[in-house]
């Protein structure tokens, strides 16, 4: 198991310095130089010179290279150009809300995906048609379009629950659930459509293995084949989708906050760009890629716990 | 929305039987083609491409002229789809805005082609380092959160979709990369690029010739499903305002448009998104019925059969007396699968045996003859869609057949064990082997958790497995085959079955531990005192273990006696066939005589005797009419009959043989 670990984080560690490198040469060899790309046409040159002065683009790039990754290293991740503020506090301030929304939508994707999934695989022909139809229309909705949808109908018209914003969980619990029940669903929707599926396969796949005829034949119960044997050897695929998911969910995320109102990664993301604030969208991309990388490592993980052959490897 | 990777198609198209050039699978190519959703997405997606490149001829308004008296209407006569807040015709500028919707997500999937296909085919064919770096690099890429890169993209190059987009390709080559590699590297293995190899043909040749053609159809379907992706991603961009600049229209930016309007006129929201949804739903369903085409896809896989055995309506008939000491008496069996064009086809036709209590039974015959479907029909374990259409299967005097699957349940395990034919698969890979021992054992016997375990080391210990305690907390795949159908067999006697199905329990294993497996049933059979059915192809098994056989040719018994009948005197040309292609146990010189032909497939029986095509002593008569069961000897301790026509003139043609001969 630890050995799994260990291995991986041999693969991941590379992984994240070669996209770091990948994001760093993205912003600074555009053609041109940064600081005219972030003051735009209407700066003189000297403002220009005294930025690339400033953000140290006019040394050589070996050069910045190094003194930003010895940076990073140390935890430094520069300062944003807009707020002057530590980009990482501007990241750390927003990220518990991105992060409360994928986490929700991974729990609602896992959980109302699988079980659709298994209904959808033994719960007979009219059934499994019906869902098929379904899913196949959520995984073409477009999220942002599905929470604008969502707030219209469930805020606007009925008021059931709060169109915008953002409640802290230790501020209060329960509106902090309310705060970001929608923005899980509208970002979910596709996930769940896509786990279902893919547990559909999954567990008609194993319902036809050899060894769940020897098992019925030797008297093991419906109830124990479907949830216990094959949901159990089913569930490999199953994790590998979700781990896939995960990206689609925070990228989703960063989009749908725009609806919703909240504060989060997207939103900073969103206004660094506009504002050409690099510095703070290096940040963001090195987080979220860690994030990222940690979930496919968990997903590695739980692969190899859940493959017996794997664990004793 | 789903960035990222399709992983079912990956994994659906990857490695599987593979197309030589030449081969068609045009069947179910056509079937997919029948499908009318498959038409419908054909047709919405020529009417969205042609719409939109020949927007400015065909749409009926300027997208960009604004009439500020009519703002926020509905569908019109003049306004088909309502106009907007600035009063824009929305179907104009839903056309001009899908050009650039369609060119930037065909950008990204051609950027993707470009770079997956050459890649994939290098790492998929040379293997080796090339494999380990390229393979590396789409997995880095495949971990990239796709939007924030984008974002980031963006911030360097500026608003629009062109340099956006070909990032996006550049991420999504990674599923192509993988793909094509996955595709690439199971068709290089195959025997006929080996034998290209040979022959001297060289590598690009051989990739074009034979590789190309096995890679396009999955890469093709993995394309469709890129473009909704694709599709769906910019319009998240454009939703974000990072499109190009307005008033310019896009699709994404018209439903943020339509969004921050919703108040005043929540039908805008109708047309923006409907658009966008049912172009990806299009291109999904495309995806799919080209992967049901493709002759490695999976096709629909029957559902909704697992909770199986239909039972037959209880009828009014008495059952045939079963205090004649009879264990299991099946009569007039017939096991039906529905057909492609309707209708059931019979694969078992009538069958007829009886099981006493302790004796063992052979049920002999060729793979196709349906033995096995017979067997499992006992247990109510048809596979599939296949069903009992017709007969009894009286087991201890009650009928199985038209037993509810409730009832039929307590039996399996209980009352009736089975040993399946390939022991490696027969046992749950994800728990250990005691586990899926103290299952059954708690249900069958109401053990507690402690005892049960206790039993499932005693029962392993009963079928010869050394150090069952150890073995208890293994896994199946850490036992060797012989250890397994061994594993296998004590799951089956778990409830202590009166009568033990055993499929070819020693089909799948090594010639020396056959023997042991055969040992072990016939010392278990005699402690434990079950009666059994041994399904087999194999007349030396037969011969080995059996009191009496059972021949089955195509859904039909033909023969039945005992062992020492069977063996000295058969009576049917099919048996006399078998028994001459089956080796001696002392070497004889010379090959062993196959039989000529193939057993018949079920819709090409014939009316009369079906093993007449095959029969070197078929005469008219013998096709003329269904052949019954002739009884020579109704013998209490089961009959001694055979299903032909000659059978009581055997002695004669040996007779004349043998004089011929000498």
């Amino acid at each position: 198991m630890l050995r799994t670990v260990l291995r991986r984080l041999l693969v991941v560690v590379p992984m994240l310095w070669g996209i770091a490198t990948l994001a760093f040469c993205l912003v600074n060899l555009i053609p041109g130089s940064p600081a005219r790309t972030i003051l735009g046409d209407g700066a003189t040159a000297e403002q220009v010179a005294a930025l690339d002065r400033k953000m140290g683009y006019d040394r050589p790039l070996a050069d910045q290279y190094w003194t930003w990754l010895s940076h990073v290293l140390r935890g430094d991740f520069g300062t944003s150009l807009l707020t002057s503020r530590p980009t990482t506090a501007d990241v750390g301030a927003r990220l518990p809300i991105t992060l409360s929304v994928v986490a929700g939508a991974v729990l609602l994707t896992v959980v109302v995906g699988v079980a659709v999934g298994v209904l959808s695989a033994i719960g007979g022909r009219r059934l499994d048609r019906a869902g098929q139809s379904v899913l196949s229309f959520f995984m073409a909705v477009p999220s942002f379009w599905l929470g604008v949808l969502l707030v219209f109908l469930l805020s606007i018209r009925l008021g059931w629950l709060p169109a915008t914003g953002y409640v802290p969980f230790a501020h209060s619990p329960g509106r902090w659930l309310a705060s970001i029940a929608l923005p899980c669903l509208s970002v979910a929707a596709v996930g769940i459509a896509t786990v279902a599926r893919q547990t559909r396969g999954a567990m008609l796949d194993v319902l036809t293995k050899d060894y769940i005829r020897t098992l019925r034949a030797a008297g093991v119960s419906n109830r124990s084949l479907i949830f216990r044997h094959a949901l159990r050897n089913a569930s490999i695929p199953i994790v590998t989708s979700v781990g896939f998911q995960f990206i689609g969910l925070l990228g989703s995320t960063v989009i749908v906050e725009q609806v919703f109102a909240l504060n989060g990664l997207g939103a900073l993301t969103l206004s660094a760009v506009n504002g050409k604030d690099f510095p703070v969208v290096l940040t963001v991309v090195l987080f979220t890629t860690t994030i990222v990388l940690a979930a496919n490592l968990l997903v590695d993980v739980a692969n190899a716990w859940l493959n017996p052959k794997a664990r004793r490897a | 929305m789903s960035v990222g990777v399709n992983t079912e198609t990956v994994a659906a198209a990857g490695p599987g039987r593979h197309r030589r050039p030449g081969d068609k699978g045009t069947g179910r190519a056509r079937g997919v083609l029948r499908r009318p959703g498959t038409w419908l997405s054909l047709a919405w997606i020529t009417v969205v491409v042609l719409g939109s490149l020949f927007a400015s001829v065909l749409a009926p308004h300027d997208p960009l002229d604004q009439d500020l008296r009519s703002i926020y209407q509905g569908p019109s006569g003049t306004y088909w789809l309502g106009t907007d807040s600035l009063g824009r015709d929305v179907l104009s500028r839903l056309m001009h805005g899908g050009a650039l919707s369609l060119l930037g997500s065909g950008e990204a999937v051609l950027v993707a082609l470009l770079i997956g296909i050459p890649f994939g085919l290098l790492a998929g064919y040379r293997g080796g380092w090339a494999d380990a770096v390229i393979s590396r690099i789409a997995e880095a890429l495949m971990a990239l959160p796709v939007i924030i890169i984008l974002l980031a993209v963006v911030a360097v190059y500026g608003r629009g979709f062109a340099v956006s987009m070909g990032a996006l390709g550049v991420i999504f080559s990674a599923a192509i990369i993988r793909l094509v590699r996955a595709t690439t590297a199971a068709v290089r293995s195959e025997l006929y690029v080996d034998a290209a190899r040979v022959s001297g043909l060289r590598a690009p040749r051989i990739v074009v010739r034979h590789v190309l053609p096995n890679v396009i159809a999955p890469v093709l379907i993995q394309s469709s499903l890129t473009l909704g992706t694709a599709l769906l991603i910019q319009s998240g961009l454009g939703f974000l305002g990072l499109g190009p600049q307005p008033p310019a229209p896009n699709w994404g930016a018209g439903i943020a448009e339509a969004a921050t309007a919703i108040n005043q006129d929540a039908w805008l929201m109708v047309p923006t998104g409907g658009v966008l949804v049912l172009t990806v739903l299009a291109f999904n369903f495309l995806g799919d019925a080209l992967r049901d085409a493709a002759p490695a896809g999976r096709g629909a896989a029957a559902t909704g059969r697992f909770f199986g055995h239909r039972a037959l309506p209880a009828d009014s008939d008495a059952a045939e007396p079963a205090d004649d000491g009879v264990l299991l008496r099946v009569r007039g069996l017939v096991v039906s699968f529905p057909e492609d064009g309707g209708g059931d086809q019979p694969v078992v036709d009538g069958v007829g045996f009886d099981v006493r209590p302790g004796e063992t039974v052979g049920l002999v015959g060729e793979s196709g003859c349906g033995k096995t479907v017979t067997a499992l029909s006992v247990l109510g374990l048809v596979p599939g869609a296949g069903h009992v259409a017709e007969g009894r299967i009286l087991f201890d005097g009650a009928d199985l057949a038209r037993m509810p699957e409730k009832r039929l349940a307590a039996y399996r395990g209980k009352r009736i064990g089975y040993i399946a034919q390939e022991p490696m698969t027969a046992l749950d890979p994800c728990f250990t082997i005691g586990s899926q021992l103290v299952e059954p054992l708690r249900r069958h016997r109401g053990l507690d958790r402690a005892r049960a375990r206790a039993r499932a080391v005693e029962l392993l210990g009963l079928v010869g497995i050394p150090r069952p305690e150890q073995i208890c907390r293994a896994y199946p795949h850490q036992l060797s085959g012989g250890m397994a159908q061994r594993a296998a067999i004590a799951l089956a006697l778990t409830g202590e079955p009166d009568l033990l199905i055993a499929d070819e329990p020693t089909t799948a294993l090594d010639v020396t531990v056959q023997a042991e497996i055969l040992d072990l049933l016939r010392s278990l059979q005699a402690e434990l005192g079950m009666a059994m059915i041994l399904v087999t192809h194999d007349l030396g098994v037969v011969a080995d273990i059996c009191d009496r056989a059972v021949v089955m040719y195509a859904g039909q018994v033909v023969e039945e006696g005992t062992v020492d009948q069977i063996f000295t005197a058969a009576l049917h040309p099919y048996t006399r066939a078998l028994l001459r292609s089956t080796p001696e146990r002392e070497a004889t010189a010379g090959p062993l005589p196959a039989i000529e032909g193939t057993v018949p497939l079920p819709r090409d029986w014939p009316a009369g005797c079906r093993f007449a095509a095959r029969c070197a002593y078929a005469t008219e008569a013998c096709s003329a009419a269904p052949v019954p069961m002739l009884v020579r000897d109704p013998a209490p301790g089961g009959p001694r009959a055979a299903r032909c026509i000659r059978a009581d003139s055997w002695k004669a043609v040996d007779h004349e043989r043998a004089a011929g001969a000498v």
